[in-house]
């Protein structure tokens, strides 16, 4: 009965320090990749070569390849809350910017203003004449001004800066689906499992990365490249080996909007679409919602306090007389309507030139005395007037919600941040303890190569030492 | 026997969140205890901060509530001490008057008498054009004139006297939604409006000074010292009542002030409550999550530096 001479001892003894050598790369790349986010452990598969002959013995070992451990169920729940994530996480930052922005710790913002503003013409309701109290006047009404005009500049400039983050965003998106597009590529080509295996180890860090900028569907077609869209539609970002490009269209109007367009090449279809509407989440998603509609509310907001501000004050003041008898003169420069009001609020000329010309009396101050104060206590009761939100609140109360409400929203996106993240760390843990790297295990399998290699050698040493003893018959 | 798979980096994650935490955490806290205020932001509570804007706002208006207070105030001082002056001249006047009504008085001291009184009017003018600041403070919202002149033919003449004042009249907010005047009328006391029974306090003093220097002491006569005895007597008791009504607008606002200035110290202490932190609790909570913190940097050494079997590699 044959089993194989000497000869084949040494092909068995060269097979097992192959197959170990090869384990031991595997094991070692798992070593080499413990804290590379995204990585999925792998795992060498090894079986025995079928016996050549027709006897019992084996013949040999060989390995079978290379698989990794993923559960693509908490991949999928991964990216969908990591993009949820990113939309809070992105918009905390303009959130506490804004609150920041309009609280006042001490005495110098818009809410302090309007009170100082009104009272100043309680002030001047004293002694209407007085010129020391005019200019107190005066100078309380282009305090105020100046408030709108510089928290309306710094809005605005928010609002700037983040079109332009959005723009580094879009850039960023643009670099992810062109990887991704150009590893579907290789993949397509790639007749190796192992290179398969590690170009998707690679893509699947690269789709995490796009999860935090924006929200996405994906799905791997037949010929294992990745297929993604923008979530909750059918709009593709990468389809096989094409990425979509997106741009960016900044309106500066009053109350204008940031636009996302998207053009892919290739297939059916290769036009420019508006996906604006359908960037939902991940941190574009929440950029793009503070830029088109946070921070335009709140300029509108603003905008409308100064409106009504410098439309109720001249009310009042163009029916009253300056002490040179001239009647129907602003206090505020007019303004045509509410946009850019707050940026446009001034004192008016005439005032700013003659302070004669603020109207605190009722009548020509000739005929009724220059003592008449009843125009300066009209507008001193206009502070308690339900003049904004068509009669539901006096200004400085329509200026402390504008601050409460930035508070609870920045509050709201704190708290989801927070919640999001342990969901997110949660998620990502049960992950890691199917695909993440244990270094006791690798340490463990490490060892167990390095016996067999070092078996293998044994049995490769024997197998010269026979032969010797034959050679020297 | 199954045990959960637990990757090398889950703890090393699990540390630097819960570091993460904690440290912000201890960042709030500090920030409390150093800044002495509970809300530093509107975030840290929305509610309290349109509370405290409500209450600021009322503050600063309160303030200037007791400014316009404190104007008038001074105002009406200075009109009672006029009143009250007036008052006491009168009465000099009515002295003169029963003086001069004594029918043994020979003419040149009459005389004597009727140059005082004169001097009286001309001291009531002066007090009815008291000038403070600048502003006639009994002109009505005529400021910046003399409000009362005596007529060129004084004491004979009637009338007597003319206002070119104002009737319309200063008045401040002094409470929301609540007026005061700051300026007094006198001219209806002073002058006359021009009504039948009116006796104002010029006509009456050129009365007396007119009885005086002719001599006239015939009580039946109306136009006799006797009668503008009488008529005196009548502004006195007009005066009074004009004083009894001053003092009342003093009064009231006086009772303003004291309340507003309540007011004012139970917002502060409301705006306290509400902004300030107390200072022993966040201190603790400051202590407890220091404490917290340090347990978990010890616990992350401990299980981060356990050996691993890659230490028994040789």
């Amino acid at each position: 009965m044959s089993v194989g001479g000497i000869g084949s001892l040494f092909g068995r003894a060269l097979d097992g320090l192959r197959t170990s050598s090869s384990a031991m790369n595997v094991t070692s790349n798992n070593i080499a990749n413990v804290n590379t986010p995204g990585y999925a452990r792998q795992i060498f598969i090894q079986g025995t070569r079928a016996s050549s002959g027709n006897g019992l013995l084996g013949g040999g070992v060989v390995a079978l390849g290379v698989t990794s451990f993923i559960d693509p169920f908490v991949e999928r729940q991964l990216v969908n809350e990591r993009s949820e994530l990113g939309t809070y996480d992105g918009r905390r930052l303009i959130a506490s910017n804004i609150e920041n922005l309009l609280y006042e710790k001490d005495k110098e913002g818009v809410g302090s203003a309007i009170t100082a503003f009104f009272n100043s013409w309680s002030e001047l309701s004293q002694d209407a004449s007085s010129g020391a109290l005019r200019s107190n006047v005066r100078e309380n009404g282009r305090l105020l001004a100046d408030r709108l005009n510089s928290t309306h500049t710094q809005l605005l400039n928010m609002r700037r800066n983040l079109s332009g983050s959005i723009g580094t965003r879009v850039t960023t998106v643009n670099s992810l689906t062109e990887q991704i597009a150009s590893i579907n590529d290789s993949i397509r080509s790639a007749s190796d499992e192992t290179a398969k295996l590690e170009l998707k180890s690679e893509r699947n860090v690269v789709l995490q990365k796009l999860a935090d900028e924006v929200g996405i569907n994906y799905f791997e077609a037949a010929d294992e490249t990745l297929t993604i869209q923008l979530v909750g539609t059918g709009l593709p970002l990468v389809r096989s080996n094409s990425s979509a490009v997106l741009s960016v269209s900044d309106d500066l109007s009053v109350g204008g909007t940031l636009t996302i367009n998207s053009t892919i090449a290739g297939g059916s279809s290769s036009s420019t679409v508006d996906v604006t509407s359908y960037v939902s989440s991940g941190a574009l998603g929440g950029s793009l919602h503070d830029r088109n509609v946070t921070l335009n509310d709140s300029i509108d907001d603003l905008n409308q306090l100064a409106y009504n501000l410098v439309t109720e004050v001249n009310a009042i003041h163009s029916t009253g007389y300056g002490l040179d008898g001239v009647d129907g003169r602003n206090f505020f420069a007019p303004l045509a309507g509410s946009d850019n009001a707050a940026a446009l609020i001034a004192v008016d000329a005439g005032i700013l030139n003659d302070l004669d010309n603020i109207a605190a009396a009722e009548e020509d101050p000739a005929i009724s005395g220059v003592g008449d104060n009843r125009i300066a206590k009209q507008l001193v009761d206009l502070s308690n007037a339900l003049t904004m939100e068509g009669g539901s609140s006096t200004f400085s109360q329509y200026y402390s919600t504008m601050v409460s409400d930035a508070g609870i929203s920045a509050g709201q996106i704190n708290q989801r941040v927070a919640a999001q993240e342990i969901l997110v760390s949660k998620l990502q843990q049960q992950r890691d303890n199917v695909s993440g790297v244990n270094l006791d295990e690798e340490a463990a399998d490490l060892l167990k190569y390095q016996r067999a290699f070092e078996g293998s050698a044994r049995v490769m040493s024997v197998a010269n030492d026979m032969l010797d003893t034959l050679l020297q018959l | 026997m199954t045990f959960f798979r637990v990757s090398s980096n889950t703890a090393f994650s699990n540390f630097r969140s819960l570091l993460g935490r904690q440290n912000q955490e201890l960042l709030r806290l500090s920030e409390q205890v150093s800044s002495g205020k509970r809300i530093n932001r509107p975030s840290d509570d929305p509610n309290a901060v349109n509370i405290l804007k409500g209450l600021k706002n009322s503050q600063s208006k309160i303030d200037q509530y007791l400014r316009n207070i404190q104007v008038a105030d001074r105002s009406w001082q200075q009109i009672e001490s006029s009143i009250r002056d007036s008052h006491a001249l009168i009465v000099r006047a009515k002295e003169l008057a029963l003086q001069g009504n004594n029918g043994t008085l020979g003419d040149p001291e009459r005389e004597a008498l009727a140059v005082e009184v004169s001097e009286l009017s001309k001291q009531l003018l002066s007090i009815s054009n008291t000038n403070i600041n600048g502003e006639y403070i009994f002109g009505g919202f005529k400021t910046d004139a003399k409000p009362v002149a005596l007529d060129p033919a004084f004491p004979n003449a009637t009338p007597a006297a003319t206002y070119s004042g104002s009737n319309q009249f200063k008045s401040l907010e002094i409470e929301e939604g609540s007026q005061i005047e700051i300026q007094e009328r006198i001219d209806d006391l002073f002058v006359g409006t021009g009504a039948p029974d009116d006796q104002p306090l010029f006509q009456s003093m050129a009365k007396l000074e007119a009885a005086l220097r002719s001599n006239n002491v015939d009580d039946d006569d109306p136009n006799s010292v006797g009668q503008a005895m009488e008529d005196l007597d009548a502004g006195l008791r007009a005066l009074q009542q004009r004083m009894a009504e001053i003092g009342g607008k003093s009064n009231r606002i006086w009772n303003t002030r004291d309340r507003l200035e309540n007011q004012k110290v139970l917002n502060d202490e409301f705006i306290e409550q509400l902004e300030s932190v107390d200072a022993a609790e966040a201190i603790f909570e400051m202590n407890r999550a220091q404490i917290a913190l340090q347990a978990t940097v010890s616990a992350a050494g401990a299980v981060l530096n356990q050996p691993s079997l890659m230490d028994f590699i040789r």
